[in-house]
């Protein structure tokens, strides 16, 4: 496993996000908009942080009439079709993207005229927004004209996809929500020929708590239990990136360290969440010793959180504008003590997985997702690493923070991007997270807490952390200390529409439990 | 910390131990099956559930089993909160359970609403859709609360006929 | 290789807990912070910083026989702990007792004067 070079603390770089970073911002007429953002994202010269509405017009008429629709539940619903429902407000496209190169975050508002009921469709050249544009215009009622594929996408209750294979010998097996196992709910339709899985279509949204529009009105400080709540595991990481979004959009900015323990339990996150996707995996190619022993390791991590938080999941760990109440000087020593024992446990059982036959086979051609893929919907995460892509936030927007601790983005070695690669890049990531942890620690302690000062009166910003799952994104409107708008772009946002190809890309049923493992996706992270 | 109130820690007695697996001997042939559902949680009870499983906790040693079919389940435990979604999804999946059955509500989602209570999508707390047998409290729960909300689920029909 | 896998298995010891046996001796061997419990009598009931920190209402001052009272109901309880932090008089505490479920509603639902539970 890998060791990387470690620079003496004394040499830490600053550790503030977007330090060094321009931030700009530039208002275009909605077409001119979006022919530039799909023109750099095409390329491949900018990445997308963000995409969706920006605030200040009434987004979100439908959860409005929802509410209204609760209170009086039994009346006879009238749910027009959205597209009919475009009412002639003026809105404005808002894209967040990142130029590496340039080291530059811009901020793209594009204005659609009054009374225009559609825009021009981003996904029909850039197809990682394919979801979320068919939830824009679920939510608004505007069309994104020139959108491939656009149905419904956030009422399962109300429509289910439609098989895509026929002729003989097709079957169409439904799955879920409700589905073997402990496991999240969501719906899959699975066009079969015999085993073979011919076409795959993911349906989500069953868990959609509307979360965005609860938080508006709220303070900061609420919403960030909110944050806390978006996906469960990946609790630190949508935290960070909110607390990020936040300090930008007050104002009142972050100190070196506070950031540094949030480093720190980003990386504690991403230890048992790639410990828990190592045990599903021996689960599914039916290795059991290392299920067991892997869960193992996950419960002690666990545990480990709670001895230096109070919270197995790390919530309350992370607080805005201040260091965590926690008592380093206990929890440092008992992290330096505990974490090897589990170390060494997890790399004997990876160790004997790989050089296990039936666990690599299984894996190797399974669940592939091709390059082009990879790139064109803009994936995050181990997913996008195991193709080759050097995608990972902890070393481009954020690469002041990690710079010192000698990280380096881990891609793989055989980027194939099937199942294996992705268990690889973990095992990779295992040692290098483990290595950011074991190096912070002794650095920890000093409590800090920046003053907030006078807020501003109204600002947005933009926060971005590395979960275990790949790029979390954080869009944040804020006025008198209020949220106004609130958009959040969870990694899986990224990942789940390549999920369905990479599993029908000749794959048989069986296939199937390794490649949802191996993806690991979060259905909270999405529904929001 | 004092421990003359809520939350003091004693220990159970024997004859309660005893008295719990005869009864649940008694009601479900040795071995308690459970099917759990999500309808609508952030995940994080879900891996609460799935550590139950895992070598500290074990729940196979005290006669519980996850079961993949509503048909085959005793206790239906459910996450999250509940959404408009997966409302009628909870409802038919309890329908499919055979009699006797129990509900444990799991989380602060499910037995409130928590943080979302207030959410247009959010249909109410568990108990006001289902019978709930066994309410367990926690954001996330930790496993050994979920291990005595299941305690708790069977010895709350105690008395009742269930044969 | 399947022999590797054995004596992997069977080296690496039981960890087992006994619970629900023994629980006084399993319980504590970690900290968590599950919900918390009132475990002393609140002083000064126009202070209601615990009420106004709650950000689910699961705490407030209710009328108790003609008496103010603080209710707590750990079913909204998310653990955020700003109750325990903040209250002044240290009424509220992380117990001990991690495993907290009850068989009723209303037995999740402690007021300041009566709070029996018994596990």
């Amino acid at each position: 496993m890998e060791t990387v070079d470690w620079v003496a603390p004394a040499r830490l770089a600053p550790t503030l996000p977007w330090q060094g970073w321009r931030m700009d911002a530039r208002r275009d007429g909605v077409e001119d908009m979006v022919a530039d953002v799909a023109q750099g994202l095409v390329s491949g010269r900018t990445e997308l942080l963000y995409y969706g509405f920006a605030p200040g017009d009434d987004l979100d008429d439908r959860a409005d009439r929802e509410a209204a629709g609760k209170r009086d539940r039994g009346a006879t619903g009238d749910r027009d079709a959205p597209a009919e429902r475009g009412d002639g407000r003026s809105r404005e496209l808002l894209a967040v993207t990142c130029d590496h190169s340039q080291r530059e975050v811009l901020w793209r508002f594009g204005r659609c005229e009054a009374g225009q009921s559609g825009f021009p469709s981003l996904a029909a050249h850039f197809k990682g927004v394919l979801w979320t544009e068919r939830e824009m215009w679920e939510k608004t009622g505007c069309t994104p004209v020139g959108h491939p594929d656009l149905r419904p996408i956030m009422h399962p209750e109300e429509c289910l996809p439609d098989p895509v294979a026929r002729g003989a010998g097709t079957f169409h097996l439904p799955l879920g929500p409700v589905r073997a196992d402990v496991s999240e709910s969501g719906f899959f339709l699975f066009d079969t020929l015999g085993e073979q899985i011919m076409h795959m279509q993911p349906q989500l949204f069953y868990k959609h708590r509307d979360i965005e529009s609860l938080a508006r009105g709220m303070s900061p400080e609420d919403a960030l239990l909110l944050a806390e709540r978006i996906s469960g595991t990946s609790t630190v990481a949508h935290a960070t990136a909110f607390c990020r979004a936040a300090e930008q959009a007050l104002g009142c900015g972050s100190s070196r360290e506070i950031e540094m323990e949030r480093v720190l339990f980003g990386e504690m996150e991403r230890l048992y969440n790639h410990v828990h996707d190592f045990s599903q995996l021996a689960s599914a190619t039916g290795m059991t010793v290392a299920q067991a022993q892997l869960a193992r390791a996950k419960e002690e991590l666990l545990r480990l959180n709670a001895q230096v938080t109070g919270s197995r999941y790390l919530r309350g760990a992370v607080a805005l504008g201040r260091s965590a109440s926690v008592d380093w000087a206990a929890g440092a020593a008992r992290l330096a003590a505990e974490l090897p024992a589990i170390d060494r446990r997890v790399r004997h059982f990876l160790e004997l997985l790989q050089n296990t036959p039936t666990f690599v086979d299984r894996l190797r051609p399974t669940g592939i997702v091709e390059e082009e893929w990879a790139k064109g919907y803009g994936t995050v995460g181990p997913v996008a690493r195991a193709c080759g892509l050097a995608v990972d936030v902890r070393s481009d927007c954020l690469s002041h923070l990690y710079e010192s601790t000698g990280h380096a983005c881990m891609t793989a070695e055989d980027a194939f991007g099937d199942a294996l690669s992705r268990f690889r890049v973990r095992v990779r990531e295992w040692g290098v997270s483990l290595d950011i942890v074991t190096k912070l620690l002794p650095l920890l302690g000093a409590s800090s807490s920046v003053d907030a000062g006078s807020p501003h009166a109204a600002g947005r910003g933009i926060g971005v952390a590395e979960s275990p799952r790949g790029r979390v994104g954080h869009v944040l409107f804020c006025d008198g200390g209020k949220v106004v708008s609130w958009g959040i772009r969870a990694a899986s946002a990224w990942n789940w529409p390549v999920f369905g190809l990479a599993t029908a890309n000749g794959n048989i049923q069986t296939d199937f439990p390794i490649i949802d493992a191996s993806f690991a996706l979060s259905y909270a992270g999405l529904d929001r | 910390m004092t421990a003359d109130r809520v939350g003091a820690l004693a220990d159970w007695d024997d004859l309660d131990e005893r008295g719990m697996s005869k009864r649940l001997a008694g009601y479900f042939g040795h071995s308690l099956h459970i099917r759990h559902i999500d309808v609508g949680s952030c995940n994080a009870c879900e891996s609460e559930v799935l550590a139950l499983s895992n070598p500290y906790y074990n729940l196979h040693r005290l006669g519980l089993f996850f079961t993949h079919s509503p048909r085959h389940a005793d206790v239906l435990l459910v996450t999250g909160a509940l959404t408009a979604a997966m409302a009628p999804v909870l409802r038919e999946t309890y329908d499919a359970m055979p009699r006797p059955r129990l509900v444990v509500a799991v989380g602060v989602c499910a037995l409130h609403g928590g943080v979302f209570a207030n959410s247009s999508r959010f249909m109410g707390p568990v108990d006001s859709v289902l019978p709930v047998d066994a309410y367990i409290p926690g954001c996330p729960p930790n496993p050994y609360a979920l291990l005595n909300g299941l305690r708790q689920a069977i010895l709350s029909r105690e008395g009742v006929k269930l044969k | 290789m399947w022999a590797k896998w054995l004596l992997a298995g069977l080296a690496s010891g039981r960890v087992t807990t006994t619970y629900p046996r023994h629980r006084e001796r399993e319980l504590p061997k970690y900290r968590v912070h599950s919900v918390p419990v009132m475990n002393r009598p609140c002083s000064d009931f126009g202070c209601a910083e615990c009420a106004e920190a709650c950000p689910t209402d699961a705490i407030t001052i209710v009328q108790e026989r003609g008496r103010d009272a603080v209710r707590l109901d750990v079913a909204a309880c998310i653990a955020c702990g700003r109750c325990v932090d903040r209250c002044p008089d240290g009424v509220f505490a992380w117990p001990e007792a991690i495993d907290r479920a009850e068989a009723s509603r209303e037995r999740l639902i402690s007021t300041e004067e009566a709070t029996t539970h018994d596990g």
